[in-house]
């Protein structure tokens, strides 16, 4: 097993490297620099942009710009942003864990709901719950997220007032007691995360429930029925675990498809992570800040694969992972 | 007249100095009932749809950042909305030598750095040195080309001296703001965009650092020590919101205070939300319609004017604008000196917009509804960018309404940079942009021979004449009639179609009194600010002052920190 997961570390490190480059040159090849921000005030002296190049490095032809950004991207200097004026290390230390508490709080919305009411749904078929949930979950599914969350902040910010609009604390955290600040970071964390993973939810619901259907019907839930199993310890200890092993699959998959669905989703709630990092990066052409978040999401999809990967083994004894890998 | 016009200016600041320090006199506009009394307290919350760049004001290039540091750093001399007169910042007052070629400022006794140290004269000298360096890149550095040396004559005057006398000498000596000396002495150039304190600002203004998360928020708090009289809001935090509907959402549920420059889009829903007060005034920025006589279709004049009389301006301005803004007439704005409001706009007249096409040789010969010349058809693409949604819509009905003349538009909406370098390469037929302007009369970098930004490809001779002569007038009045002429000839060349002045627009919560919005900014009196006692809504207190840290032994430059 160990050898195992080293190999795949071994394995990302071209990939890492590839993706890298190709975005360097990608980034460079879009029209416009850092210094196109001057370019709206007419009386800019073209002096300043040129000095401006100069001291961000632009002036140097591409190729020495990439071995320059690639040399100190491999000894771990990620550089500096052109546009936020720090390190970039910095960036990624104050967006990253921020990034990390949506996503996670919305993947166990995801897998906790979808494999709840795909169960319920399964073991239920047909009946008013199954109905209902089917249509709630093509209702969820086929919305985007970023109009889903739009509604919820019109509906439970603005009518009804329940909950608080964006960001992630209140502007008064600061004097808040030590209970009143948990409160206050939970309630900021509602809509952001449910319209993060309901959509997510439906589909695992959808896999969920026919997964459960399948198995159901197979001839071993049938034998443990026959020697007298309760239905609970059935559906659940052996229907159950056999109808998550595709779920697990989905699991690598939506690591980092929550990085990039959160990019919408950080711009409407007004959450300071990694998707509105990128994309801020990506207006302003700071290419080492794009560079450096690209680079971190690779990272996360391959993490993600792998531990996917891992997780087979662990809910199916049939995988062993010398042999998934082959 | 020898002190020329800024004589004029110094005498009128030390009047107005008078009226300045204790601040909150409650006359200047504002929001409401005259029996409000000022009160300290409470705090302003604003939301900001960008984040700031950094607090280094020399290295900063966002209005986001420049809004919340203006509070921190002052100049000596504060300019006024006229961009013309100034009044007292951290200097009460300045005299011009009898050859105005120098001028003295003479700062407020007892003005210190936020960790207690003592402002001075050098740091003023300090920071022109700053600005200067060409490892900083000061975007404004152009403007201290006249300035031959600024020297400390004692701690309490700074005196500027300069290389000719000319319209802008007070201007262009208060536009780098003083910097601290004895944190960044020390610091190499090329290394103070790095400092800590282009994070964590130590200023010399009415309100201080308190605290910035990045993407989340800023907070300034009243400064207790200022020497001028410490600001009657005890603090101001600014929340990063990047959506618009959350920001309507919560301006009007009172979750944030003030909104500023907001989109004309929510002028209906904002200026009749209860509880919010709408300021609206004309702005910096204008948008246009560049035709590029690089193109055959746009070579002759009377094509340009046609198009321009064609566009029925005043209904882009109220559909598409809810009539916050002016249909344009010039290239110098509203805001600055120069702008002559004799300069009647192109009426819309569609009708005498055909005849001009006739005589200029587009006719519709084959009848297809699209007019013609020598086989060529008046059939072009009409660029913008796509991340303005207004300028998208603008294009859109421009489309139809020159449909109405024979001529055929294509949109063509692009990229912002893409866009830009289109404009830049004059490889597009007709763009639809908008500029941001400054606070002088300017137009060499638009209309100027190889000039960066004419991509319209001006060459008018008695333009740039006209120029040549404009810069060098030190009379504002004979300048004025240079412009003015100058102008006219950009009319009547119609290398731009000039659609509109944007206002400004900022929506506050009523609670607060005596906000005087203009041009200057929405922060134009932040620290005259007030919410009456019954009417104050949070309770937060202001830190303790830096000299009282010290005294407990506290260090001093970073502990303004939280």
């Amino acid at each position: 097993m160990i050898g195992y997961i080293i190999r795949r570390t071994l394995q990302a490190i071209p990939i890492l490297l590839g993706a890298s480059t190709i975005i360097f040159f990608l980034m460079h090849a879009a029209p416009g620099d850092p210094t196109s921000i001057y370019l709206a005030d007419p009386n800019i002296d073209p002096a300043v942009i040129e000095q401006m190049r100069r001291n961000l490095g632009l002036d140097q032809p591409i190729h020495i710009q990439y071995f320059r950004w690639i040399s100190s991207f491999l000894t771990g200097d990620f550089g500096y942003s052109f546009s936020q004026h720090r390190p970039i290390s910095d960036i990624l230390k104050d967006a990253i864990p921020n990034t990390l508490l949506l996503s996670s709080i919305a993947l166990i919305v995801i897998f906790v709901a979808g494999v709840v009411v795909g169960t319920i749904q399964a073991v239920r078929q047909y009946s008013w719950m199954d109905n209902t949930a089917t249509v709630a979950s093509f209702f969820f599914y086929s919305m985007p997220s970023f109009w889903f969350g739009l509604m919820l902040i019109l509906l439970f910010a603005y009518k009804l007032q329940l909950l608080p609009a964006s960001q992630m604390t209140a502007v008064d955290y600061e004097f808040m007691s030590g209970s009143d600040k948990v409160v206050d970071r939970l309630k900021h964390l509602v809509m952001p995360s449910l319209a993060l993973g309901l959509g997510g939810a439906a589909a695992v619901a959808r896999y969920m429930r026919s997964g459960m259907l399948e198995q159901i019907r197979q001839d071993y839930v049938r034998t443990a029925r026959a020697k007298g199993l309760s239905e609970r310890k059935v559906v659940f200890k052996h229907a159950m675990r056999n109808a998550l092993i595709p779920i697990i699959t989905l699991l690598g998959l939506y690591i980092p498809f929550l990085m990039s669905g959160a990019v919408l989703i950080e711009t409407i709630f007004a959450w300071p992570g990694m998707g509105r990092t990128i994309i801020g990066a990506i207006f302003q052409r700071d290419y080492p800040v794009v560079l450096a978040s690209a680079f971190v999401i690779a990272i996360l999809v391959i993490v993600g694969n792998l531990v996917a990967d891992i997780l087979y083994s662990v809910i199916d004894p049939r995988v062993r992972v010398e042999e998934a890998e082959g | 007249m020898r002190l020329g016009v800024w004589g004029v200016a110094a005498i009128a600041a030390v009047v107005l100095s008078i009226g300045c320090g204790g601040g909150g006199s409650g006359d200047t506009g504002g929001t409401g009932s005259p029996e409000a009394q000022p009160a300290d307290g409470d705090m302003l919350v604003v939301g900001a749809e960008v984040d700031l760049d950094t607090m280094f004001p020399p290295t900063s290039n966002s209005v986001s950042s420049s809004d919340v540091y203006g509070n921190i750093y002052w100049y000596l001399m504060r300019s006024n909305p006229d961009f013309i007169t100034v009044r007292p910042g951290l200097a009460d007052s300045f005299r011009f030598s009898e050859d105005s070629l120098s001028i003295d400022y003479f700062i407020h006794p007892g003005i210190t750095w936020h960790d207690g140290e003592p402002f001075t004269a050098d740091d003023v000298v300090f920071a022109h040195d700053v600005c200067r360096a060409p490892e900083i890149g000061w975007s404004a550095v152009s403007w201290l080309d006249h300035i031959t040396s600024v020297e400390a004559l004692n701690p309490l005057t700074v005196r500027f001296t300069f290389d000719e006398q000319y319209m802008y000498q007070v201007q262009d000596s208060n536009v780098c703001f003083p910097l601290p000396k004895h944190i960044l002495g020390d610091v190499p150039y090329a290394e103070m965009a790095e400092h800590p304190i282009a994070r964590e600002p130590v200023g010399n203004g009415p309100f201080r650092f308190v605290s910035w998360e990045s993407g989340q928020e800023v907070v300034i708090e009243a400064n207790p020590d200022f020497a001028l009289g410490r600001p009657h809001l005890n603090r101001v935090t600014f929340r990063i919101i990047p959506d618009q509907t959350s920001l309507t959402t919560q301006i009007q549920n009172g979750d944030i205070d003030l909104w500023t420059r907001f989109g004309p889009a929510f002028y209906p829903q904002l200026s009749e939300a209860p509880g919010l007060t709408v300021h609206s005034y004309p702005g910096r920025s204008y948008s246009y319609v560049a035709w590029n006589r690089l193109d055959p279709l746009f070579e002759d004049k009377r094509v340009r004017q046609a198009l321009t009389m064609a566009i029925d301006r005043q209904q882009i301005v109220d559909a598409l604008v809810y009539g916050q803004a002016t249909v344009g007439t010039q290239p110098l704005i509203s805001t600055i000196w120069a702008h002559d409001p004799t300069i009647e706009p192109y009426p819309f007249d569609p009708e005498r917009a055909k005849a001009l096409l006739d005589e200029a040789g587009w006719t519709d010969s084959n009848g297809d509804g699209v007019r013609d010349k020598d086989g060529r058809e008046l059939k072009f693409q009409m660029s913008t960018n796509s991340n303005n949604r207004m300028r998208v819509d603008i294009v859109t009905v421009i489309q139809q309404q020159l449909k109405g003349v024979g001529a055929e538009v294509t949109p063509n909406v692009l990229e912002f940079n893409t866009f830009i370098d289109q404009l830049l390469g004059k490889e597009y037929q007709a763009a639809v942009g908008g500029w941001n302007v400054g606070i002088k009369a300017a137009l060499t970098s638009l209309f100027g021979k190889d000039a960066l930004f004419n991509f319209v490809s001006a060459d008018n001779e008695r333009m740039l004449e006209l120029m040549a002569q404009a810069e060098l007038e030190r009379d504002r009045e004979r300048a004025k009639r240079l412009w003015s002429e100058m102008q006219r000839i950009a009319v009547d060349e119609s290398y731009y179609t000039f659609l509109f002045q944007l206002n400004d627009l900022h929506a506050i919560n009523k609670r607060f009194e005596n906000t005087d919005m203009n041009a200057y900014g929405w922060g134009f009196n932040l620290e005259e600010w007030f919410v009456p006692e019954g009417r104050q809504r949070y309770n937060v207190p202001v830190g303790e002052s830096p000299m009282a840290e010290a005294s407990q032994g506290a260090t001093a430059a970073s502990s303004t920190g939280r």
